[in-house]
């Protein structure tokens, strides 16, 4: 075993060597370093906050501004997790959360994917307008469309309902969706919709049998987008909710924020706490998002 | 098997006159070229036989009965799409089999259907493959083989082979003469390329701008054109016109 360890070791010494001798197998080797050393340093400044996240709600009291930078504290204690889900109501704060996204999510993607299919395949008095009306909507800053919304939910009788928020959120991520699975329908040719018509679907079987599974990628980005942004939403919810028993999260963490005294420990772990379904979401739907699923399907 | 009557089909995009009047008589078990320069709306007047574009004035019979109005997978057509057009989605033996499952045929039947189909083309080694896995002349294959499965009463085809390289080009023209005879169907295929109309066709229709300018067997269209542009476009090297362009040369 350690002569086999010290052949590894001699070996690579030697190919390395070798390589720094050749000029052109050097460059190679110095873009790589470069191209590693950046990748490593972009990954360590995401990463770096969360980790002191991490490290805050490890540490016992609340000790925010305490110098330590150990990854793990003296005295590490899982105590401000306890109390957060015991103490406070952070898992009925967690599930509205997630069954306001989760809902937003699905209704914005599907109310989009049937849209944009109608934007990218028919001639329709209109359609050119309706289009530039949807882009100029993302135009419009957030804070803008606060107001408007309080109003329209207050006159359908929402205020401090889960549908309401529902319906705010997925309305309001629906232009960016119809976009981007618009474009992407118009680079699947129509001759797969026109083989499927002869082969005996409707129109509307054609783009359930053919479109839509083809469009997976585009699909769960317009899902992870609505995901997303139904998840972090803060400004709206605000506005809409205003008793703790229907809070989302971002407003439950709030609560934790008092005029005089914070518990940041809490605030840490919840933070720590939520960023776990949005992982998930992103993990598991990273493998519809590989694309060229339509290669082969046409010549060219 | 059916016969096909084109009666005065028109076909206007917004103002653009695109086919004036086209008369086709097409019998049963007749393999007709559409053949005419790009442009001249040959592919238009097929895919408004296949339903996929609607008819501005006149009207289109398969075995007699009027097709103007009904949906593409009522008119018992098949078609092979220029760019073959398989779903990308589904294996070889999927796509032959799409437009049977859709009809919930017994799954004795479909298996019976693409088997026999494969053979014919030689295609049984690749049906669990995805059509990115195939060649262009495989891809070719299984478009045709998604139309045979089906018999249909009029096969279409629409410039099948104009995206093959030249040698699979010709081993394809034979093939679909092959399967002309095997099966006996009625077949109409649109192309540009002279050579393919010359060799296939039992009749040639030959189209320019939007006009029928002669129907006729490969010979007669040969000897006798009836006008000067059927004279000129037909032939390699093409015939000498008085009067026609002078060689830049």
């Amino acid at each position: 075993m350690l002569r086999k360890i010290t052949r590894w070791f001699s070996a690579t010494a030697e190919d390395a060597s070798a390589v720094l001798r050749d000029p052109i197998q050097r460059a190679k080797f110095f873009k790589y370093l470069a191209i590693h050393v950046i990748i490593i340093s972009t990954a360590a400044l995401f990463v770096y906050p969360l980790l002191r996240i991490f490290s805050v709600s490890l540490r016992p009291g609340d000790k925010l501004f305490s110098t330590d930078l150990s990854l793990i504290p003296d005295g590490a204690t899982f105590v401000a997790y306890a109390s957060l889900l015991r103490d406070t109501m952070f898992l009925r704060w967690l599930w509205n959360s997630l069954l306001i996204t989760l809902a937003t999510s699905f209704i914005g993607v599907s109310l989009a994917s049937t849209a944009a299919y109608a934007f990218s395949r028919f001639q329709f008095p209109g359609k050119k307008a309706g289009l530039i009306l949807l882009l100029s909507s993302q135009m419009i800053p957030a804070g803008m469309l606060i107001l408007p919304l309080f109003l329209m939910i207050m006159k359908l009788k929402l205020m401090n309902t889960y549908l309401g928020m529902i319906i705010a959120y997925s309305v309001s991520s629906l232009p960016f969706s119809i976009w981007i699975l618009k474009g992407y329908y118009d680079t699947i040719p129509r001759s797969l919709e026109e083989a499927a018509l002869v082969d005996g679907t409707s129109q509307v079987g054609a783009f359930w049998r053919i479109i839509l599974p083809l469009s997976t990628p585009a699909l769960s980005i317009a899902f992870l987008f609505n995901f997303t942004t139904a998840w972090n939403e803060y400004l709206v919810a605000r506005v809409v909710l205003f008793s703790s028993q229907q809070y989302t999260w971002t407003l439950g963490l709030f609560e934790l924020q008092g005029q005089y005294i914070t518990q940041w420990g809490m605030f840490a772990a919840g933070s720590m706490l939520v960023t776990i379904p949005v992982l998930c979401v992103f993990l598991y739907s990273s493998k519809w998002l590989i694309s060229g699923l339509t290669l082969g399907s046409v010549k060219g | 098997m059916a016969s096909v009557q084109f009666n005065g089909i028109v076909k206007k995009f917004k103002d653009n006159l695109v086919l004036n009047g086209v008369d086709v008589d097409i019998k049963d078990h007749e393999f007709v070229v559409i053949v005419g320069p790009s442009g001249c709306g040959k592919t238009t007047l097929l895919r408004m036989l296949a339903g996929l574009e609607e008819i501005t004035g006149g009207e289109i019979l398969i075995d007699g009965l009027r097709v103007n109005e009904l949906h593409p997978s009522k008119r018992q057509i098949a078609m092979v799409f220029q760019d073959y057009a398989l779903y990308p989605h589904m294996t070889v033996e999927q796509n032959m089999s799409f437009a049977l499952r859709l009809r919930k045929t017994d799954k004795a039947e479909i298996d019976a259907r693409v088997g026999e189909a494969a053979s014919i083309l030689q295609l049984q080694p690749f049906l669990q493959r995805m059509p990115k896995q195939l060649s262009g002349g495989q891809r070719q294959r299984v478009a045709i083989g998604r139309a045979i499965v089906r018999k249909p009463k009029v096969f279409l085809f629409d410039e099948p082979l104009s995206n093959l390289d030249a040698k699979l080009r010709e081993e394809m023209r034979v093939e679909i003469a092959k399967l002309y005879q095997r099966l006996n169907a009625t077949i109409i295929y649109v192309t540009h390329d002279q050579v393919e109309a010359m060799t296939l066709a039992g009749r040639i229709v030959i189209m320019n701008k939007g006009i029928v300018q002669q129907v006729g067997s490969p010979i007669e269209v040969y000897r006798k054109p009836a006008n000067l542009f059927v004279a000129g476009f037909i032939g390699s090297p093409t015939m000498n016109l008085r009067g026609s362009s002078p060689d830049p040369l």
